[in-house]
């Protein structure tokens, strides 16, 4: 037995056996052959080609309700298995130099390999990772006939495949993932990375960043992910399997009864509505709200356009992907948050959108004030995309009002542009601020007057709070959602955002875990927007909160001189109101 | 029937993947032989990998070349795929 620690990616636990994606590993026969081969050895590449465009076809129909990106992947592979450079290059190769078509292949394809590290644009010269992957696919075809399906040849018997990798492609994630793979566990990757999202929107568990991973686990070894830890156990214990088993089973069971909600009313017992609404990074995520019954989406985070590495993208490219959003969304809300990141992630090899670390600098609202053409071609994008549907802006790290002032003035100027060249947009839609730093917290009162609603970014808020960064071991003991302080400021946020009668809600982690409802609720929060997985037990409790009740145990929590009291209470009143969902700690 | 044109990369990302697959997927519709040239360096429009291998930035200008059955019909569809960006900006 072997324990490991990575990122939880994806909730939930899988047990299964481990699968290794071998690649670059294929091994090959090389052989010359006589000139009355060469007809068949060319059959036999052009066959492996073709099965290998099927493949990649059935792949593509299966991604129907997903979004443009995977699908434009796959189209662009498909392109590449039937460009002449490789097909007739490696076609030409068996009948000049007669040599047997996986070693044809293999030679085109470093030939081609060649060209492509000449070149000094790193975008162009990472193309090279398409042609092997394409090569990779070709080859296995002629030496297995076939692609192996996860489901049959690879794993044992009657065992459950869970996925090892080092990287991860994200044609590879979605082959993989609906292939039937029931967990998921990689080298690299990150919390937010593409893998982790289809993942999620998937709803296999994965746990990502375990280094070594590859050189600790062998095929066929059973395995658990914990993916909502982040463990990995390596060749398990009876026990421990059971253990873990009867855990999977129980938290599968007590998600599914929930979901039943997902049709019913959003609000309290004594019909007080609260908004229940979503946090996503990409389209892929918007089946998920649906099935969870989600009112629509509280925070769209929009860092993961701005990360790839074909750069920044153009007004053409954002204003497609927010209207593929809207679009999927009629009625609902859909809550925009302009970039939320500082300029060294842009467009660079960082595939971390957000640190999860406390952060001071040029970053989020403050980058986009300095760099205006970039906010500018965004809220262009926004506003186009929004003359249908029901949007929001959403402005993250705001510090004071003269930030809103400058922000409301290129808000003006940009509408003022694209009425000018007469491009349809929505002019006037409801502008929100992120709460999240305590400055932003503390002058709420102020701040209330000058825009349409607030949504409390309760992660980076504890963070500045207590000066706690949950990323260093020393210093993420002070992380602490109930420390008096961050009370104190969450009270203070609603009471303003009621007094100037503003929506107020909360999009953190807090928003999404069934401990804190009767709380926030009790605050006064309208809104509360999570990971949509958390939005059915959130609802469960809220449909028997009662409204006078809430405030008053609210209240009572603000009086704890400590954060521990704080707790205590917390989980004696919900173990007892709830005792499904909160077991009894005592 | 032969026919050569002009055009310079005017959308801000260059010949990346999407632009170079839409060339070769409109090149590919035609028995004509067609080009892409930048300066010494010659590629097969129906071929995607080869217009990868330009690397043709932003503001790079190349030649189109058509030689076979139309001929002036294919590179009237490239350039207009030139000209209107691909789509993209």
């Amino acid at each position: 037995m072997q324990l490991l620690q990575g990122i939880p990616a994806s909730p939930g636990i899988a047990i299964g056996h481990a699968v290794l994606l071998d690649r670059g590993r294929l091994s090959f026969e090389k052989y010359h052959i006589s000139p009355e081969q060469i007809s068949s050895e060319q059959a036999r590449l052009r066959k492996s080609f073709q099965t290998s465009i099927d493949e990649l076809r059935a792949l593509q129909s299966k991604l129907e309700r997903d979004g443009d990106e995977p699908r434009f992947i796959l189209e662009a592979q498909v392109l590449m298995l039937q460009d002449p450079l490789l097909v007739q290059g490696a076609l030409k190769r068996i009948a000049e130099e007669r040599v047997n078509a996986e070693w044809a292949l293999r030679l085109t394809s470093l030939h081609i390999r060649e060209f492509f590290e000449r070149i000094e644009e790193a975008y162009f010269r990472e193309r090279t990772t398409d042609v092997e992957s394409i090569t990779d696919r070709v080859m296995t075809n002629l030496i297995h006939g076939e692609t192996p399906e996860v489901g049959g040849v690879i794993h044992p018997q009657g065992a459950l495949p869970v996925l090892i990798s080092s990287v991860l492609s994200p044609a590879e994630t979605v082959q993989w993932l609906s292939a039937g793979i029931v967990g998921l566990a990689v080298e690299g990757g990150s919390a937010t990375s593409h893998t982790t999202i289809v993942a999620r929107s998937l709803e296999v568990p994965a746990v990502m960043g375990i280094r070594d991973l590859t050189n600790i686990i062998g095929n066929g070894d059973r395995i658990i992910v914990d993916g909502d830890t982040g463990g990995i156990i390596v060749r398990p214990s009876d026990a421990q399997c059971l253990a873990y088993a009867h855990r999977r089973d129980a938290d599968r069971a007590f998600h599914y009864e929930l979901r039943r909600n997902r049709n019913e009313p959003a609000c309290s017992e004594d019909g007080e509505p609260v908004e229940l609404l979503a946090n996503i990074d990409l389209p892929e995520e918007l089946a998920a709200i649906a099935e969870c019954g989600g009112n629509g989406i509280g925070l769209l985070r929009t860092e993961f356009l701005f990360l790839r590495k074909t750069g920044i993208p153009t007004e053409e490219e954002q204003t497609r992907y927010y209207k593929s959003i809207i679009q999927r969304s009629p009625e609902q809300k859909v809550t925009i948050r302009t970039l939320d990141i500082g300029g060294d992630k842009i467009a660079g090899g960082d595939s971390t959108p957000r640190a999860l670390r406390p952060f001071f600098g040029l970053r989020a609202i403050r980058y986009c004030l300095k760099e205006q053409s970039i906010f500018q071609t965004q809220l262009r994008a926004i506003m186009r995309a929004a003359v249908q549907g029901n949007v929001r802006l959403l402005i993250p790290f705001i510090s004071s009002v003269n930030e809103i002032e400058q922000v409301k003035r290129i808000i003006h100027e940009t509408s003022a542009h694209l009425t000018a060249e007469k491009v349809p947009h929505a002019c006037d839609l409801p502008l929100g601020i992120m709460i999240e730093l305590p400055a932003a917290a503390i002058m709420a009162k102020t701040l209330a007057k000058h825009v349409d609603f607030f949504s409390v970014g309760t992660n980076d808020l504890i963070q500045y709070t207590l000066a706690a960064d949950r990323e260093e071991e020393e210093a993420n003991i002070y992380y602490e959602p109930l420390h008096p302080a961050v009370l104190s400021l969450l009270n203070t946020v609603a009471r303003a955002g009621r007094e100037a009668g503003i929506p107020v809600g909360i999009c953190g982690e807090m928003a999404g875990v069934p401990l804190y409802t009767e709380l926030l609720f009790g605050f006064g929060y309208q809104e509360l927007s999570m990971a949509s997985r958390n939005i059915p037990v959130v609802k469960r409790i809220l449909q028997n909160l009662n409204r006078t009740e809430a405030e008053g145990f609210s209240h009572q929590i603000l009086e704890c001189d400590t954060e521990d009291e704080a707790r205590e209470c917390l989980s004696k009143r919900m173990s007892e109101r709830f005792p499904d969902l909160f077991p009894s700690p005592y | 029937m032969e026919g050569k044109r002009e055009v310079i990369v005017i959308n801000s990302k260059g010949l990346h993947a999407r632009p170079a697959s839409m060339i070769a997927k409109a090149a590919s519709a035609y028995d004509a032989q067609i080009s892409v040239i930048r300066g010494d360096e010659k590629a097969d429009a129906k071929s995607v990998l080869s217009l990868l291998i330009l690397a043709a930035a932003k503001g790079t200008s190349l030649e189109l070349t058509a030689v076979g059955n139309g001929a002036e019909q294919a590179l009237d569809e490239l350039e207009e795929l030139f000209l209107t960006r691909f789509n993209e900006d």
